[in-house]
């Protein structure tokens, strides 16, 4: 994008620009869930089968540690997956009441730069200095 | 009784050599006070050129600006330049982040508030929030760049205009020094032939000729116009005098303190042989 279309970008069209890319993900979740929780079933059972087993034979136990990784990993995935879902959810909702302009307390800083102001930058690296 | 050196006065009337020993000093004079007022002018340069390139932080004080409308003009755009200079530093310090890396991070942010990406590399909410908040501010400080584009300019414009009266302050300088040479070289020649006037007309019973103005030297004028000297200048000065040289020589130096000697013989161990004397 060129620095001219970056700065004719309105807050109304950034934000239906994120509602849109966010309604994108959202409607992929659901597939992604379900997929990882069946691989998180699949990780699941092998590890429980190969649990029984390894208590009566003792050379499994390398078998046991592998699936036991796995499972874990797909426990993880689940949950970033189950993390995204609730996260969009939250978004969708933000995002949509932005959308009907309540954006204002987003753009303060934007509007001390305007009037003559500090940027935040400014501001920080001048605590930064004080601080030291 | 002329000895050769005032053979062509010899046969003039008292009342001539006269006139033209006071015209020959009056010559003199005007051309040390030329020279003297040189000097002063070449100061004032010299300080107007350390003023604007900043050397020094306060300008000169110019009695007569309308004799010095170059220098002027220097002071005032150095002062115009400063101001400018304020003024971007003013904008830099306010904003804090180069135009360039505003860009940057704008196109950044852009592209992932908006570009379609899978769960894991989606921002957060509070990302996007942050990022959200960051963009419009860079937005803002952008078009305050923008805004301030011609500031730049003038001050490039304020540099290259200042660059260009400095150097022409630096040519007139030498210039100036030419004339000064040129004076000096005149003002020369004139007090040999004062004094030779001057010796003449001691000879005549009942002439009272005028003593010639004292030398000043050209270190003494260049001081009193508030210029510095050179190493090997205060080395020559050392060499014929230093400034007492230049100072009342009326007032005698107070004269060297004695060192008081003791009466006593004093008792030292001796090298070489003893002396007879003190041999028993």
């Amino acid at each position: 994008m060129q620095t001219e279309d970056l700065l004719n970008v309105t807050p109304e069209a950034l934000v239906k620009a994120i509602v849109r890319r966010r309604q994108t993900l959202a409607s992929s979740l659901p597939k992604e869930l379900e997929r990882r929780s069946e691989e998180n079933d699949r990780a699941y059972s092998l590890a429980k089968a190969v649990n029984e087993k390894s208590e009566a034979d003792e050379d499994l136990s390398d078998q046991l540690d592998e699936n036991e990784t796995f499972r874990r990993r797909t426990v993880s995935r689940l949950w970033s997956v189950r993390h995204a879902v609730e996260d969009t959810e939250e978004a969708l909702a933000f995002w949509k009441e932005m959308e009907a302009g309540g954006w204002g307390h987003l753009l303060e800083d934007a509007q001390r730069v305007e009037q003559g102001g500090a940027s935040s930058y400014a501001l920080r690296k001048k605590t930064e200095v004080d601080d030291v | 009784m002329t000895n050769r050196f005032h053979q062509d006065l010899a046969g003039q009337p008292r009342e001539t050599v006269e006139a033209t020993y006071a015209s020959t000093i009056a010559e003199v004079n005007r051309l040390d006070a030329e020279r003297q007022q040189m000097y002063i002018d070449k100061k004032i340069r010299s300080e107007v050129i350390k003023f604007a390139v900043n050397k020094i932080q306060q300008p000169p004080v110019i009695e007569q600006p309308e004799a010095y409308a170059n220098l002027i003009q220097a002071i005032a755009e150095k002062n115009e330049f400063d101001r400018l200079l304020l003024l971007r530093d003013e904008l830099a310090s306010r904003l804090a982040v180069p135009r360039h890396r505003l860009v940057q991070a704008m196109q950044s942010f852009h592209q992932r508030l908006t570009a379609p990406a899978q769960a894991s590399e989606s921002p957060h909410l509070a990302a996007e929030i942050e990022m959200f908040s960051r963009f419009f501010e860079m937005q803002a400080m952008v078009k305050v760049y923008d805004e301030h584009r011609g500031l730049h300019r003038e001050l490039d414009e304020a540099r290259k205009s200042l660059l260009e009266t400095v150097k022409a302050i630096n040519r007139e300088d030498r210039k100036f020094s030419q004339r000064l040479t040129k004076n000096s070289e005149e003002s020369h020649p004139l007090r040999r032939e004062a004094g030779r006037l001057r010796a003449f007309l001691k000879g005549i019973p009942g002439a009272n000729p005028q003593p010639v103005p004292e030398q000043v030297e050209e270190f003494t004028l260049r001081l009193a116009a508030g210029n510095s000297l050179s190493i090997e200048e205060f080395a020559a000065m050392l060499e014929h005098g230093g400034l007492t040289n230049f100072e009342d020589t009326k007032s005698p130096t107070p004269a060297r303190k004695k060192r008081r000697t003791s009466s006593m013989r004093r008792a030292e161990p001796m090298r070489g042989r003893r002396r007879q004397n003190n041999v028993d």
